[in-house]
């Protein structure tokens, strides 16, 4: 199998198994942390498929303000 | 709705959940067998942007599409944005006047010293470069937002956005951009830009777009991180002194 | 085993129904945003694996809409964060 379909399977490994704990993790701090760092392997993707604008606001915007925000209504939340 | 999730799985609910995983199930491979063989994407649309690129002003094809073919579709963007910021803007004026920096360390203090002139930088070249590369506004804008949320976290500074300097950053990309489809209405439509001056226009528009998002972005996040002084919410800012308002309601 | 613009579609498409289950199972709200997060992140993949599929200059349209789309699903994530703060804020004071 060639390196660039291999790197392609292991990102959407990823991927997947990050998006399932995020939704199924028992703590709330871990499931936020776990969607930041979803956030970071989507942006990576982008690059592979192209889309250099989208991965750089993506990292930014995605999973950078989206992750702060949910963590300073998490401490409003409690 | 804002306890944690309920351990007890009563045998009712545990039939119901059940019931919506397989639902769910059916609806995603529904999907799938629909999805993956179609044939979803027809070229003929990329054809006709890479014939005009040379009169849009600039060279990176997505923001030519983003500022000058479609540029309906970021004014309504910008419009929505500025509706985010209207709604969550803080209710009561002089809310929290000054807090304690969130972290502490002094190590990341030096350090926020350091990144905060160098994002900025950053920021203004992702503006300037997306006209020939992949960049453009709203990565700027989110760089400018994350400054502001290091200089908040790590000092004892808060944006008050009652102010009318806060006000006129918030409105000026909704503004610039009405007023400069509206000026260029004389060459045509709406937001027909004349060629020979597209690339300027589109410039212009994004600076002020850049302000824009930015404000927008440390509105909401404000907005979250300073609680309403009177319930008693734990907030992610502790304020230091509590004004003197709030004495005289209660 | 499959090319990338099929793998990637059959990853939006498995995060579209995972987000659609998680935010009907979930109870708290933030669990909720998340999964309408991770809902959003599959429809983007859906539009940008298929903006590749023809050899030659890639499609920049999908890639804008998908960029105009974050912007918004932020904003919208940020109202919905706010609500619930403020939600959270009157229900607490009339429980006194």
């Amino acid at each position: 199998m060639p390196i660039d379909s291999l790197l392609d399977h292991l990102l959407v490994f990823g991927i997947l198994l990050f998006a399932a704990s995020a939704l199924l993790v028992s703590k709330l701090f871990s499931a936020i942390v776990l969607f930041i760092s979803l956030g970071l392997i989507v942006s990576l993707v982008w690059i592979r498929l192209g889309a250099v604008d989208v991965a750089i606001a993506e990292a930014a915007i995605g999973a950078g303000v989206t992750g702060v925000m949910l963590l300073a209504a998490w401490k409003r939340l409690r | 709705m804002f306890k944690t999730d309920d351990v007890s799985a009563k045998p009712a609910h545990v039939f119901y959940k059940a019931l919506i995983m397989v639902s769910m199930l059916a609806v995603t491979l529904s999907l799938l067998w629909v999805v993956l063989p179609a044939e979803v994407h027809s070229n003929a649309v990329a054809q006709k942007i890479t014939q005009n690129m040379a009169q849009s002003g600039v060279l990176n094809p997505v923001t030519a599409v983003l500022l000058n073919f479609r540029s309906y579709d970021t004014l309504l963007e910008i419009v929505v944005l500025l509706v985010v910021a209207i709604a969550c803007m803080p209710m009561h004026r002089g809310t929290v006047h000054t807090h304690e920096p969130v972290i502490t360390s002094s190590s990341v203090h030096s350090l926020v010293a350091l990144l905060v002139p160098l994002i900025t930088l950053v920021a203004g070249y992702m503006l300037w470069v997306g006209a020939f590369a992949p960049g453009g506004a709203f990565q700027a804008g989110a760089l400018l937002a994350s400054c502001g949320l290091l200089i908040i976290l790590s000092r004892k500074f808060t944006f008050e956005f009652h102010t009318l300097t806060a006000r006129i950053c918030l409105v000026m990309g909704l503004t610039i951009f009405v007023g400069v489809g509206i000026m260029s209405q004389q060459s045509g439509l709406f937001l027909q830009y004349p060629v020979e001056s597209a690339a300027g226009l589109i410039l212009f528009i994004e600076s002020a777009a850049t302000l824009s998002i930015a404000a927008t972005l440390l509105v909401c996040y404000l907005a979250l991180a300073q609680a309403n002084v009177r319930s008693n919410a734990p907030s992610a800012i502790q304020p230091m002194m509590q004004p003197a308002k709030v004495e005289q309601e209660k | 085993m499959m090319s990338q613009v099929e793998l990637y579609t059959f990853c939006a498409v498995i995060l579209l129904g995972m987000g659609m289950t998680g935010l009907i199972l979930n109870q708290h709200i933030i669990r909720k945003i998340i999964a309408l997060n991770i809902m959003g992140i599959g429809i983007f993949m859906l539009l940008i694996s298929t903006a590749g599929v023809h050899s030659g200059a890639i499609d920049p349209v999908p890639h804008a809409m998908v960029l105009t789309g974050i912007v918004v699903a932020v904003a919208g994530s940020a109202l919905a964060l706010n609500l619930a703060a403020r939600l959270k804020d009157m229900t607490e004071q009339a429980d006194d």
